[in-house]
């Protein structure tokens, strides 16, 4: 590889450690699901279990959560990759339904040395 | 169309529209791949990559217009918020890479910093949109994947690029002004 091919390299890799640091890093405060769509920004303890309701453009789309775990329930979307991509538990995992706006991750939580980095499918 | 205004440009249009046509293959040949339906690898980035080193600037364009339509039309995205994401990132990817080409002498830079770059300002621009216009500031839980991603794939990309611009007995015609299909 040549001079500039390391540059673009380490500023790719600096952006997205970047980006990785502001949306993933943990607070110290209790984990939390925020559910974001086109009209506010929802946030709920995960302590109690409970079924929220996000609507969209498309419609409702359902987010359980479940002794401290969150799914998708429901999606009015055409292919439920939201669905199919299962329970999230850790702060900054998230689920998306882009057809329907609707955001969920969790929020906060302390730092632990065990924890995975991070999930994909 | 400036690409089409002199003979010689005349007689090199053919080559533009089997670039073309080639991104349109390779935009196809992605559904091969299992990704996440937000990102697409870029393969059709290749041919812009190889065809850098020389196209005239406007047959570049014609090739960009093609590509992008191209790829709508096979995506079947050509009417949606998709297509205009997609658009936005090829342009920029387009304007870095001929940047980067023109200002960095090729002893400094390859295809795979090229690659690099054009894939890092296509992403960018794609995750700015989408946050600023589509899919809200929320959207951009998912901007660490999709540029960790196109940095892979950028890199993958670009090493394709570079392997076939040196050893591509066919690409050496193609620079000599032989016809592509021969």
């Amino acid at each position: 590889m040549k001079p500039f091919d390391l540059v673009f390299l380490a500023l790719s890799l600096t952006l997205t450690a970047g980006t990785a640091w502001a949306v993933l890093a943990p607070t110290n405060t209790p984990l939390r699901l925020e559910v974001q769509t086109d009209k506010a920004l929802y946030s709920y303890p995960l302590e109690v279990d409970q079924t929220v309701k996000a609507e969209g453009p498309l419609g409702i789309t359902l987010v359980h959560i479940e002794k401290g775990t969150i799914h998708v329930e429901d999606s009015p979307c055409t292919n439920k990759v939201c669905i199919a991509m299962g329970t999230i538990r850790s702060s900054g995992q998230w689920v998306a339904c882009l057809p329907n706006h609707v955001f969920v991750r969790i929020t906060g939580g302390a730092q632990t040395q065990d924890s995975v980095d991070a999930g994909v499918f | 169309m400036p690409a089409s205004s002199s003979p010689r440009a005349q007689a090199r249009l053919p080559l533009v529209a089997f670039f073309g046509a080639l991104s349109l293959f390779f935009a196809t040949l992605e559904y091969l791949f299992p990704t996440p339906p937000w990102f697409k690898l870029g393969l059709s980035n290749l041919p812009m990559l190889i065809a850098l080193d020389f196209f005239t600037l406007p047959e570049l364009l014609l090739l960009l217009v093609l590509k992008v339509v191209g790829q709508g039309i096979v995506n079947g995205t050509l009417a949606s918020q998709a297509f205009v994401l997609s658009a936005a990132g090829s342009l920029a990817s387009f304007v870095v890479m001929y940047m980067a080409f023109r200002l960095i002498p090729r002893r400094w830079v390859s295809l795979i910093g090229l690659s690099l770059a054009g894939s890092m300002a296509s992403n960018a621009v794609q995750v700015g949109l989408s946050m600023a216009w589509i899919f809200g500031p929320a959207s951009g839980i998912i901007a660490p994947w999709f540029l960790g991603l196109g940095t892979a794939s950028g890199l993958a990309i670009g090493w394709g690029a570079e392997t076939l611009q040196r050893h591509s007995r066919w690409l050496r015609r193609v620079k000599r002004g032989q016809s592509a299909t021969a």
